[in-house]
């Protein structure tokens, strides 16, 4: 019953909006761990929205192997994390995200492939300094941003086995546009 | 802060429903893990109808200007080149007629392609004339791999997910002659080979000791 409120609660905060913006942002995306064994710092591509203090994001990474230059690992990532603003003025505004991740991931090598996915969760922190303070074009508002996120990818053979979880780690620094649209 | 509890509540909550889940594909867990690990000092124990054998690796060395790494096979010399994931062992067959050897191959054939990934196909073969005591005589050797399923095992030497099966075929022909390997082998990721049958004899590891 209290689960059911809550993601009636959420629903609810979804719907009554009272920010919208959108923006692109490029940065490299740098495995750590055991992955970092295996592939290359690749760039990663993002376009997402924002409503409120959510934040809806899509990624595209491609790594290439480290064993063998023929290797690629493909990395889609879906994104939902709720923004904790620190610091919200007129100029900036400097928060925490937490939130989850889908991941579609293709391993490519030569004809050969696997597809897949993961789950996994976002945290960073994310900086926005708005460029204009009085609006160019009425209700668009250009801001530049940079964000830090760690997207921690989680694979879960089975809960309740003694097999435990593990994890990798995905380290992305990027900068890009938004813009805010109300 | 009520509002904030209120926030996040459902996020953690379908967070660790969508963990929860049961059966999710571990693709990343292979992409990232060592299916072929050759350390020094790596060791391998198996057992094949009874019989314990020995794999340990030895360190790197060179043979015929080629780096490469040294291992001891059941007593028995052996060594692997690793160029860009394409693993090469040296084959080397020797004849003897009329009290002499005569080398057939001495051959860097390709054995495994890394990394493994379901449907990945490989194969090397080497022919070649040899002359013994004025008669001429042709041989073949070829070798072809596949990647063909991934699996879970429960063997001796513990319970390994996520290997990858392959389908494995090698055929050497010298005159009239024909010798022909087939079946599969698994390989689990940290470990490298765990279980093979060939011509349905059977070889499980037992023990190990992987850095």
């Amino acid at each position: 019953m209290i689960h059911f409120l809550s993601v009636f609660n959420l629903l609810l905060s979804l719907l009554i909006i009272n920010s919208v913006g959108i923006g692109v942002q490029f940065g490299p995306n740098i495995p750590s761990g055991n992955l970092a064994e295996f592939y290359r710092t690749s760039t990663t591509g993002s376009v997402y929205c924002e409503f409120n203090n959510f934040q809806l994001d899509y990624n595209f990474s491609k790594f290439t192997g480290k064993i063998n230059n023929n290797e690629y690992f493909y990395l889609h990532s879906g994104i939902l994390s709720y923004q904790y603003p620190f610091l919200k003025n007129e100029k900036r505004s400097l928060g925490a995200g937490f939130g989850g991740s889908y991941n579609r991931i293709l391993r490519r090598y030569a004809t050969a492939h696997e597809e897949g996915y993961a789950l996994g969760v976002r945290y960073g922190i994310g900086y926005k300094e708005n460029l204009l303070t009085n609006s160019f074009l009425k209700d668009l508002r250009p801001a530049f941003i940079s964000n830090i996120y760690l997207n921690q990818l989680i694979h879960s053979r089975n809960w309740n086995s003694t097999q435990v979880f593990s994890s990798n780690f995905l380290f992305s620094i990027m900068v890009g546009m938004n813009f805010s649209l109300l | 802060m009520k509002n904030k509890i209120i926030y996040f509540t459902p996020i953690v909550f379908a967070l660790l429903v969508s963990i929860s889940c049961h059966n999710q594909d571990w693709i990343l867990y292979r992409a990232s893990s060592d299916y072929f690990p050759l350390r020094n000092g790596d060791w391998w124990k198996y057992e094949t109808q009874n019989i314990t054998k020995l794999v340990e690796v030895q360190g790197d060395t060179f043979v015929n200007n080629q780096p490469c790494i040294h291992l001891f096979n059941a007593y028995e010399d052996e060594y692997w080149t690793d160029d860009n994931g394409n693993m090469r062992k040296l084959n080397l067959r020797t004849v003897n007629y009329g009290g002499t050897d005569y080398v057939l191959e001495n051959e860097w054939l390709l054995q495994y392609k890394l990394p493994f990934v379901l449907g990945s196909l490989w194969s090397d073969v080497f022919t070649d004339t040899v002359v013994i005591l004025g008669d001429s005589y042709r041989l073949k050797h070829n070798i072809i791999r596949k990647v063909v399923q991934i699996e879970d095992l429960n063997i001796p030497a513990g319970t390994f997910f996520q290997a990858y099966k392959i389908e494995y075929n090698e055929t050497f022909t010298f005159n009239d002659s024909i010798e022909n390997y087939s079946g599969f082998e698994w390989f689990a990721p940290g470990v490298g080979l765990i279980k093979k049958v060939i011509n349905n004899s059977e070889t499980i590891l037992t023990d190990y000791s992987v850095k």
